[in-house]
């Protein structure tokens, strides 16, 4: 099984000298299974790309799991080729929106309506199905198993394992490792920290030993006092997540768009600095760089 | 007049059912604010049977898929997120809010204080029982949402709720007698009903069916009971309201009797009074 990240930044996309090594476009990842089957999950501007590689091999035939749909995670899908070539198959999956009662394709579709973008989806030539996730639906997707569970952040966020070869790989999507929001001395306090472990829990066990961990790790420490609820982990966070369910590699990505190259490798060394006997591998999230696990057999 | 109350009918009621004045004014407040209160916003949510409703309708639909149903407000901010639950209040309160008084002479701060203070004793209840924090907390939700079917009911048939209370007051008659004949049905199953359309847990969706009334088959259960010994409890403290006794077999069941309870009655006129507290600041 191997990993690609196609988009390693958060927010917004930041291209240019300061951003180029660690790459400006925002979330976007592909698996592809030793079968040649892939799987991509979201649609940020790293798509783009991403479907100029597809186009090589025709017809498509992909699933697309969607963590969320902020547009970080969906702004590249009007320009995803493989989308407008009658012949491919593209099945995307995701959350329904409970607030606004819209489903993934209303809300897909309703960044490409006329004001926004030049063809609506339905004027994409490619057979495109949508399909809803439930929390802790696993389902089978060739020869992969997904897995699919609730984050914390400001819109349902699903993260997603994937398990085929032998291997296991998880995203997290964006996330913000819940907080209690009552002060201990809080009567609530105990009671909602209840609620937070029993989701803790439920993540921990479908992450043990997980063999590569890509996580949002978005702010350092210091950063994250200011931005509490925001819906993003830091580097910390990512560390203590990868360190409790014993993962072997653990990749932090979500780059802030502000932060440049050599912020980046600074952040990296301190973090190196943080590992301890028995911690995850760890890595920064680099545009283009693919992991490929059934090489560490 | 059974078709005034007919399932369809009343799906469409519970759907449209606005929250009540004063959480939609704070929600309202509270979500122009980028960084409001988390805690705040869980209260007024929990404070109001409609948001809270319509929330653990939304976390325990099929778009979650869950196993086990939510039953408390805190663990829906948990499970689905802050921002979610704050974006759902806001569109429910975005539709409007209870009228201040129904058509049947019943204002709904006294609606919502009843209900408020039937959920706080019959938490208080459930604790004494024995039942853990979060057990206790689905007592709450229960109490909250007690008399819903009374207020469905009077919101839409306020003659026929008039014309019921009148003539369970001049015939000496149980009011659920006389709904029986003129809806064919009680407010205690509609109360039921509307729990079920919200997809709250089904020992609540039980509990307010039968907690006042209910035939040799069905077996009581606890939550039943503190739902009764509460509602007893509430009205026995409010001087104004008519004497209540526990009915034979509720305080053996329970452990205690209402003459114990009415002993402590600080304890529960605090609790009550933590309620007032709130809707006199909202």
């Amino acid at each position: 099984m191997k990993v690609t990240l196609w988009g390693t930044r958060g927010s917004i996309a930041s291209p240019g000298p300061e951003t180029v090594r660690y790459g400006g476009n925002t979330t976007c990842l592909s698996v592809e299974t030793n079968s040649g089957q892939v799987i991509i999950i979201d649609g940020g501007t790293g798509i783009r790309k991403l479907g100029i590689k597809l186009m090589g091999s025709l017809p498509v035939n992909c699933d697309i799991l969607i963590t969320h749909t902020h547009w970080d995670h969906i702004q590249g899908l009007p320009f995803f080729i493989p989308l407008f070539v009658p012949g491919n198959e593209l099945n995307f999956h995701g959350a329904f929106d409970p607030v606004y009662n819209k489903s993934l394709k209303d809300i897909l579709a309703g960044q490409m309506e006329y004001c926004y973008f030049p063809v609506r989806e339905s004027e994409l030539n490619a057979n495109i199905s949508y399909h809803r996730i439930n929390d802790g639906h696993t389902f089978e997707m060739g020869d992969a198993k997904i897995t699919a569970i609730l984050m914390n952040h400001p819109v349902l966020n699903y993260g997603y394992k994937i398990e085929a070869d032998g291997h296991s790989f998880f995203f997290t999507g964006d996330h913000e490792p819940p907080r209690n929001i009552y002060s201990e001395e809080d009567e609530e306090f105990a009671e909602y920290q209840s609620f937070i472990d029993l989701k803790n829990e439920k993540l921990y066990r479908l992450l043990e030993n997980i063999d590569l961990l890509v996580a949002d790790s978005s702010y350092t420490t210091e950063e994250y006092k200011t931005k509490i609820g925001w819906g993003h982990g830091t580097f910390d966070s990512s560390l203590e997540m990868g360190r409790h369910v014993k993962a072997k590699k653990l990749v932090f990505t979500h780059h802030e768009p502000t932060r440049n190259d050599e912020a980046l490798d600074t952040i990296f060394a301190e973090m190196k600095n943080k590992v301890r006997t028995g911690d995850p591998e760890i890595f920064m999230a680099v545009e283009g760089h693919t992991f490929d696990l059934s090489a560490d057999d | 007049m059974v078709a005034t109350v007919e399932k369809e009918n009343l799906e469409r009621l519970v759907d449209e059912l606005p929250a009540f004045p004063q959480s939609v004014q704070l929600v309202l407040n509270m979500t122009s604010d980028a960084n409001c209160d988390p805690r705040e916003l869980v209260r007024v949510v929990e404070h109001d049977p409609v948001l809270t409703g319509r929330v653990l309708k939304v976390v325990n639909s099929a778009y979650f898929g869950l196993s086990t149903q939510i039953s408390s407000v805190k663990h829906a901010v948990v499970y689905i997120g802050l921002n979610t639950i704050k974006h759902l209040a806001l569109s429910i309160a975005a539709v409007g809010s209870l009228p201040k008084s129904n058509n049947d002479g019943v204002s709904t701060d006294s609606f919502l204080l009843d209900s408020l203070a039937v959920g706080a004793v019959a938490r208080i209840l459930a604790s004494r029982c024995g039942f853990t924090v979060r057990q206790s907390d689905d007592f709450f939700v229960a109490g909250l949402v007690h008399n819903i079917g009374e207020l469905v009911l009077s919101l839409n048939h306020p003659e026929l709720v008039r014309s019921v209370k009148q003539r369970a007051q001049t015939e000496s008659r149980p009011m659920f007698d006389v709904e029986k004949e003129i809806f064919a049905v009680t407010h205690f199953e509609v109360s039921s009903m509307v729990a079920h359309k919200w997809q709250m847990p089904e020992n609540i969706v039980h509990a307010l069916r039968y907690y006042r009334k209910s035939p040799p088959e069905v077996t009581r259960t606890p939550m039943m009971d503190c739902l009764l010994a509460a509602k007893i409890l509430v009205r026995s403290l409010d001087p104004m309201a008519p004497e209540m006794r526990f009915p034979t077999g509720l305080s053996q069941r329970l452990g205690f009797r209402l003459d114990q309870l009415l002993m402590e009655r600080q304890h529960f006129e605090t609790a009550i009074e933590k309620v007032k507290v709130f809707m006199e600041v909202a």
